[in-house]
């Protein structure tokens, strides 16, 4: 392959001033600055203070949970360098809200050598199936520079042939589709398939949030538990970061709010398989726990709660069902109608097939969980409550710190002083990752975890929560957060009465849906109503961890259905996402990308998805789209309706793609805008109809006043007049191009749905019930048990938390071929598997394996040495760091490197999967493939043999190679 | 006279590297170079206990995010061959000037912390010269103005040692302050003491990039 031999420093001012050449800027390339310059200055106090050019807030791709203010000095249309906040004095209260090492370093990101510049086909791939495709060679190939005409005629032909050819059963609904849809955000379907009565066949499951999700609607409901940030940093006496690695994970506000609670000596406890950089900052002490065998830890603290006394039975007795023998028949008999509750189950057949109904339907035998007694109403299963569990009244095994300790490898005497400061400091902030939840039993980690944070009490007042922030909270540390453009605190959308331009989607416009379904957008929403209102007659698709198989063995499972035949020939990517690399088990990911007849895929880089490509499209940055806006900072509002710089090279932005596509095929381009507008319109719109909280707290106004001059300098139609309300003006907001709000006492919310629940101590309001089965916080959930049947797979949950042994585990590594378990982080230095290209953050990360020397001077390895580690399912060489803060047993590295085979480079013949080695160090190279619980991915331990690499050492990442193609110009 | 000094509450630093990234883009550097290093320590042992349970002993961590230290002694311009390395006597600063400098690699050799690196383009010493443009027109010098957990700060070192009394000037794995002076001032963790066995696990490029 044609390796791209253009320095860095040479690349950054030979793509600006193509950049500022195709902008058609009056500067012509000799004013540019000199190579060298482009990128930044030189130090040494030579470089003078910058000049002639200005500050613009450029939209930051750092990561998606938290944005932070990144600036960038423009000269002549080229970020010659970055800051971030300093827009008033820095303080806990109102921060600057500082960006991390990512976002620090976009601009080398967006001017990276390593961008596609232009549309590409495999050299020996050709359309129409059968020999002509070669798709042993993906991943081997060269690549040949097309143009875009000739990568939509191409494409769009081919899709047309393969639906043609392999047709889409309609008798069954969505199985039959043969086109993948491998984008991350399922919701987002190719519009041009779908305009032409084609579609693609969806993914679904949770690849973020592990078993969370489903256990948590159905435990405590619907409501968010969040509290502000400063809610918790002031109030909570005790922070149990379970499972956290918030300097990593998630920047922002975790800092400002962990920085003040220390600073105001609340005790803070890590438990983690590692003492992660920012617990050993943040954190009093650290309690280890074997990667995914903290639920044993749990059990054993409730077991200490239990014998020590500390157990917030009041609590406990007005709030939860199922906690003891009494609560289950007091409250677990009916639901918050009078309803008896039902035990269900879904009939099968003797070959383990879901029974049909005269209606079509399957159907659930259903047996009430009520018995009468002596003339009294009793719980049939009452013996199943937590309680007996935990004390081991019935199975004789009490899950006491000594049966705990040899599985989660906590020592016993810490057990009993996490449960005794988890029992007596008030209010406590209970606070779980969602990796902790991606492991085989996740479900039941989950389980545990409410459960023990509620005979704690810690629910539903200032500083007394138990969160897992991916899904009760919606937000870092349990805290607020507006993933949601109206729902945050501070910043909200318009409502209708409130909107000051037309609606959005204006009449008469058409987006093409999926024609195989009826949801919005072509497929199931992702993910969450899979999680909680699952219709046997609406949903399909493949399950994440099965797709590989579903491609190669060609069949699935369709949720209550059972197996069924899939017939997947094509694979398309136009959106974002890079699930080749980021599901599990990757070396299967590229057989199957092998195995059909065309993939079409579209990125700013080479990753595993482009890669294993056939046409790959160029893509543009964020910073190259036409505006952006931000809502994800709950205290903070950031936009721009304009473009940082111009769309290098040939690059292109997805929904302008699927626009071409369209057009070529006859349909109205704008069908591939989700709004109806450009995007340039929709950025506006949303800043012409955001709101904000007024100072005093009572209700709320526009954010940002416009002229007609601001709106013709935009370059959008709009009545300025309706638009002059304002808090701010457009070119005060302009100069900015954020606008944080400054909390205070007003303002900050404290309270919501949750806290009236707990006030209602009687629960006599229905209103104030929660929106579970019982309208109570359910530690015995029969509903969950009943639900978690839906998803077809190993459902390995029931009512109440349970210890299971699950695949894979520290059960297995303790006593098989592979002794140690690998957790994977997520980087610092990466969004997931995006920027691997910007050398200058490898050059201050590297994706390493952290080791106990425990580990490593039994396979004789240091710091700096490469190790060969091998798992069920393939093998890779990392470097390893050895040091004290990783538990004996668990090596640590970290998730998103872009698979790169030795095999792909060097040899065109077949690839003996058994050998190969992925020397770039994609954690999906280990992991495994499993069909388990909500679809959810068990992708966050493996178990892993290391020994000593006896090939070439690895070089540090840095220094390796730009992964580009490169064309004659 | 004013001696410009660098701060660091290394209790509350997370290790976040953001310091360095806003140094090196700054200051233009390339991959590998550093004017700003966060070493990575950590301390203790694990122990099998009686069940044969490996037990922590005293472990814990902590990151350190050190730039130069612009010496009251500064090693690097005493044995400079040709004068390019300075100190400046109004600030304290010690930077060298790019015109003068050969590129011979004494000044890195000579400082104990090892932080003056010759960059192989331009033939030239490198080092941190406490942004001084930025001091010039009143700017906060980038690395500290990047902290998210507000750790690092600067400024006159009287000034800070008077703000901050518990500082120290060194902890491990830095050398001894006795050698040159260091304009540093650090706090250090809450559970550090002198005499542990601290290990310093980066990898062999972080300390290499800083010429040790």
């Amino acid at each position: 392959m044609g390796e791209s031999t253009l320095s860095r420093r040479g690349f950054v001012a030979w793509s600006a001033a193509a950049a500022a050449l195709a902008g058609g800027l009056t500067a012509c390339s000799s004013e540019l600055p000199e190579e060298g310059e482009a990128g930044g200055t030189f130090g040494d106090g030579a470089q003078p203070i910058l000049e002639g050019g200005k500050w613009v807030t450029v939209p930051c791709t750092g990561c998606p949970q938290f944005r932070c203010v990144n600036r960038a000095y423009m000269v002549d249309g080229v970020p010659v360098r970055q800051k971030t906040d300093d827009s008033h004095e820095y303080s806990l209260q109102y921060p600057q809200w500082r960006s991390c090492i990512r976002g620090r370093a976009t601009r080398w990101s967006v001017y990276s050598p390593a961008r596609l510049k232009y549309p590409m086909k495999r050299k020996h791939w050709q359309p129409g199936g059968g020999e002509n495709v070669h798709g042993e060679l993906r991943g081997k190939d060269e690549w040949e520079r097309i143009t875009w005409d000739e990568a939509i005629e191409i494409s769009a032909a081919e899709l047309k042939r393969i639906a043609d050819t392999y047709g889409t059963d309609a008798m069954d609904y969505g199985n039959g589709l043969p086109i993948l849809n491998l984008c991350y955000t399922v919701s987002v379907n190719p519009r041009f398939l779908n305009a032409a009565g084609i579609g693609t066949l969806p993914m679904w499951g949770q690849n973020s949030t592990g078993g969370w999700p489903t256990v948590t609607y159905k435990m405590l409901g619907n409501a968010s538990v969040a509290q502000n940030r400063l809610t918790i940093a002031e109030n909570s006496n005790l922070i149990v970061l379970w499972g956290c690695n918030y300097a990593w994970s998630k920047y922002g506000e975790t800092q400002v709010t962990l920085h003040r609670a220390k600073e105001r000596g609340a005790r803070i406890i890590a438990v983690d398989p590692w003492l992660n950089p920012g617990n050993a900052a943040f954190a009093d002490e650290w309690v280890p726990v074997r990667p995914g065998t903290d639920i044993t830890l749990l059990l054993a603290v409730a077991y200490e709660l239990i014998e020590q006394g500390l157990v917030d039975e009041d609590f406990l007795s007005k709030h939860t069902v199922g906690y003891d023998e009494e609560s289950m028949h007091a409250r677990g008999l009916r639901d918050k109608e009078g309803n008896p509750i039902m035990r269900r189950t879904l009939r099968k057949d003797g070959q383990g097939n879901p029974v049909y109904g005269d209606d079509g339907l399957v159907v659930w035998d259903e047996e009430s969980v009520i018995e009468t007694v002596d003339g009294q109403e009793r719980h049939k299963y009452a013996k199943e409550n937590f309680k007996d569990y935990v004390l081991g009244t019935y199975d004789d095994t009490p899950k006491t710190p000594e049966w705990a300790s040899p599985i989660c490898g906590t020592p016993v005497e810490q057990i009993r002083l996490l449960a005794q400061a988890m029992g007596t400091i008030k209010p406590m902030a209970l606070l779980a990752r969602q990796g902790t939840g991606r492991h085989y039993y996740g479900a039941n980690l989950a389980q545990a975890f409410y459960t023990v944070g509620w005979m704690c009490g810690a629910f539903g007042k200032p500083g007394a929560i138990t969160s897992n922030d991916g899904f009760t909270a919606m937000n870092s540390v349990g805290m607020w957060n507006s993933w949601f453009a109206s729902s945050g605190p501070y910043f909200g959308i318009a409502t209708e009465e409130e909107r000051r331009t037309p609606p959005l989607s204006p009449e008469g416009f058409y987006q093409p849906v999926n024609p195989k379904a009826e949801a919005p957008y072509g497929c199931i929403g992702y993910p969450w109503d899979v999680q909680q209102a699952y219709d046997e007659k609406r949903y399909y698709g493949v399950c994440f961890g099965e797709a590989w198989d579903a491609v190669l063995a060609g069949k699935h499972h369709d949720f209550v259905h059972g197996m069924k035949d899939v017939n997947i020939k094509a694979m398309i990517k136009l959106h974002n996402g890079n699930k080749t690399n980021q599901i599990s088990n990757t070396n299967k990911a590229i057989q199957a990308h092998r195995a059909v007849e065309f993939v079409l895929a579209m990125d700013l880089y080479m990753t595993t998805t482009t890669r294993y490509a056939d046409i790959v499209l160029p893509c543009i940055s964020e910073w190259e789209d036409d505006g952006h806006l931000c809502f994800i900072n709950s205290e903070m509002f950031i936009g721009n309706p304009n473009r940082i710089i111009e769309p290098m090279f040939e690059c292109k932005s997805s929904l302008e793609v699927d626009a071409m596509f369209l057009e070529h095929w006859g349909f109205d381009p704008m069908g591939a805008y989700p709004t109806g507008r450009s995007t340039k319109e929709t950025v506006f719109d949303y800043m012409a109809n955001t709101y904000v909280v007024k100072p005093d707290g009572i209700g709320r106004e526009p954010l940002i006043s416009f002229t007609q001059e601001d709106v013709d300098e935009i370059g959008v139609e709009a009545d300025a007049s309706a638009l002059s309300e304002g808090r701010i003006t457009y070119q005060e907001f302009k100069e900015r191009g954020f606008y944080s709000v400054e909390p205070n006492e007003a303002i900050i919310p404290v309270g919501g749905p949750v806290f009236d629940f707990v006030a209602d101590e009687g629960h006599a309001d229905p209103s104030k019930l929660l929106d579970t089965q019982t309208g109570l916080l359910e530690i015995y959930s029969q509903n969950l048990a009943n639900y978690y049947q839906v998803f077809g797979l190993d459902a390995c949950v029931g009512p109440c938390a349970r210890y299971e042994v699950g695949p894979s585990g520290y059960e297995e590594a303790s006593r098989g071929e592979y002794p140690l378990q690998f957790v994977n982080v997520h980087p610092f230095h990466r969004c997931h598997s995006m920027r691997t290209d910007n050398a200058n953050v490898l050059s201050y990360y590297d994706d390493v394996m952290f080791v106990n020397p425990v580990d490593a001077e039994s396979v004789g390895l240091e710091t700096g040495d490469t190790a060969l580690f091998t798992s069920k399912a393939g093998k890779m060489v990392r470097r390893v760091a050895v040091e004290t803060t990783v538990m004996p047993g668990v090596v640590i590295g970290t998730e998103g490197a872009n698979t790169r085979l030795l095999d792909d480079e060097r040899s065109m013949g077949e690839t003996d999967w058994s050998t190969v080695v992925d020397y770039a160090g994609n954690a999906n190279t280990l992991t495994e493939t499993f069909l388990v619980g909500q679809g959810h991915l068990a992708y966050n331990t493996c178990i892993v043999k290391m020994e000593k690499f006896d090939g070439d050492p690895l070089e540090p990442n840095y220094k390796w190679d730009v992964d580009a193609p490169s064309f004659d110009e | 006279m004013t001696q410009y000094a660098f701060y660091l509450n290394v209790d509350n630093c997370i290790g976040c590297k953001v310091c360095g990234m806003a140094c090196m883009e700054k200051n233009d550097l390339l991959p590998g170079m550093r004017f700003r290093r966060i070493l990575l320590n950590s301390t203790g042992s694990w122990e099998k206990d009686a069940s044969g349970l490996y037990v922590a002993n005293g472990v814990f961590a902590y990151s350190l995010s050190v730039a130069c230290n612009h010496c009251a002694r500064p090693a690097c311009v005493e044995q400079c061959p040709t004068g390019a390395m300075v100190k400046d006597s109004d600030t304290g600063i010690v930077s060298s000037d790019p015109e003068t400098c050969i590129g011979c690699g004494t000044c890195g050799e000579a400082c104990p912390y090892g932080v003056p690196f010759v960059d192989p383009e331009r033939n030239i010493a490198r080092k941190c010269d406490f942004c001084q443009e930025y001091l010039a027109v009143g700017e906060v010098p980038p690395c500290v103005g990047a902290c998210s957990m507000n750790a690092l700060e600067y400024g006159d070192i009287e000034e800070l040692r008077e703000k901050h009394s518990d500082a120290v000037s060194s902890i491990d794995p830095l050398p001894s302050p006795d050698l040159t002076g260091p304009s540093l001032l650090l706090v250090p963790p809450a559970k550090y003491a002198d005499g542990l066995d601290i290990t310093n696990f980066n990898l062999p490029e972080e300390l290499e990039a800083c010429g040790r």
